[in-house]
């Protein structure tokens, strides 16, 4: 981990690392975990939120994000979806997206989210940030996504020491 | 002389010259032109003022932060082009529309990227674990060329030097017409006299989504990603320490 970052771990038992002096409310919603935000500098403020959904058992990765899409397209205004990929992180089969939409009030926001399964359950972890800020929290983010734990005992196995695939 | 405005969504298509007469109207030049006659009949003008939607266009127009400049090149020969201004209040962009006419598209600049991804036709695209190719500018240009036969000839040259397999993904998609070569640049004053200027040239294929640097005599095309490609644009616009604040 960097030691720009904080270590954080949720009730639940996953933990993942967090900028420090970033404002953090746990479990502040059904289904939220974990969200965490930069200081209120007066603009759209960067945030990092966890997301956990109880799966159907029959639902992998690709058909759980398959249903996710649209929704976002639905959900979110001037969606635009920039890139999207199945890839590895840390070994674990993870479902990237990076998209665009409008926030009222405080305009362009650029979203990037990892999504991944343990058994039964997903976790999403969503980063947003200003669009004309992105670059200079991207790798941020990624850093935070590589910290990622899932809870001890959830039935993934081992990550790869080999880090990203 | 054509003018088409819908002034419940803000679209505005026009011809060249009735696009010069509304600038140079907007800048206060007192015109009794024919092409200022349409404007009013449109609904661009109204009371002596431009319509509430193109107001913060016709303003980044006038006192522009920086130009900006979008070049479509695209396999089956077709070419778009685009110029604009950005000021801190909108980004408006003039684009090459069907029947020899112009569209404004209008922007709030943290939408620049956005509007880009749009215009430039962007989207999630296939990874490609292929190496770069390094290419003399002078075969790249005429294998991107509108002239079949120039393009074979250009890429059997290319091979005939050795170093590229024939089955790279780019001389693959290059040898159809499923492919776009854009061109995103922006430019603007900076301290001390100089000229700023930031560029992004992509090579945007069905296989995957390449960036084209220049390299002296020769054009590198790395391979590259959506999100690479976004992070770019996000960074295309000057920020306030890049500007001349005198200006």
């Amino acid at each position: 981990m960097s030691t720009g970052l904080t270590g954080y771990v949720h009730p639940s038992g996953f933990s993942m690392p967090v900028p420090p002096g970033w404002d953090t409310a746990e479990d502040p919603a059904p289904g939220v975990a974990l969200v965490a935000a930069e200081p209120d500098n007066g603009g759209f403020r960067a945030n990092l939120v966890v997301t956990v959904d109880e799966l159907p058992a029959d639902l992998d990765l690709t058909s759980w994000q398959a249903t996710v899409e649209p929704m976002l397209g639905t959900a979110l205004h001037d969606y635009i979806l920039i890139d999207a990929e199945e890839t590895q992180v840390r070994g674990r089969p993870t479902f990237r997206r990076l998209a665009h939409h409008l926030v009222e009030k405080s305009g362009a926001v650029t979203m990037e989210q990892w999504a991944h399964t343990e058994g039964a359950t997903g976790y999403t972890v969503t980063a947003s940030v200003a669009t004309l800020a992105y670059a200079s929290l991207a790798d941020l983010f990624t850093e935070v996504v590589d910290g990622w734990e899932p809870a001890p005992g959830s039935g993934h196995p081992a990550p790869d020491p080999g880090g990203r695939a | 002389m054509t003018v088409l405005f819908d002034d419940s969504t803000g679209r505005l298509r026009l011809d060249e010259g009735s696009w010069t007469a509304l600038t140079r109207w907007s800048t206060g030049e007192q015109q009794l032109s024919p092409q200022v006659g349409a404007l009013r009949k449109a609904g661009v003008i109204a009371h002596s003022q431009p319509h509430a939607s193109l107001a913060p266009a016709l303003k980044a127009w006038r006192d522009p932060v920086c130009s900006l400049a979008v070049q479509l090149d695209r396999g089956d020969g077709s070419t778009d082009v685009g110029t604009g201004r950005a000021a801190p209040e909108a980004a408006a962009l003039l684009l090459s529309a069907p029947d020899d006419l112009l569209e404004l598209v209008t922007v709030h600049p943290t939408f620049l990227p956005a509007g880009l991804w749009r215009v430039l036709g962007m989207g999630p695209r296939p990874r490609t674990d292929a190496e770069p190719v390094q290419v003399p500018v002078h075969l790249f240009e005429r294998m991107l060329g509108n002239d079949l036969e120039l393009r074979e000839a250009a890429v059997d040259r290319l091979l005939s030097g050795g170093g590229v397999d024939a089955n790279h993904p780019v001389l693959r998609a290059l040898a159809g017409t499923d492919w776009t070569r854009w061109n995103a640049a922006v430019e603007w004053e900076a301290p001390q006299g100089r000229r700023g200027r930031r560029a992004l040239t992509v090579l945007d294929t069905a296989a995957g989504v390449w960036l084209i640097e220049d390299a002296g005599p020769h054009g590198v095309v790395w391979p590259s990603t959506p999100t690479v490609v976004w992070r770019a644009l996000t960074l295309l616009l000057p920020g306030d320490d890049e500007l001349n604040r005198s200006a």
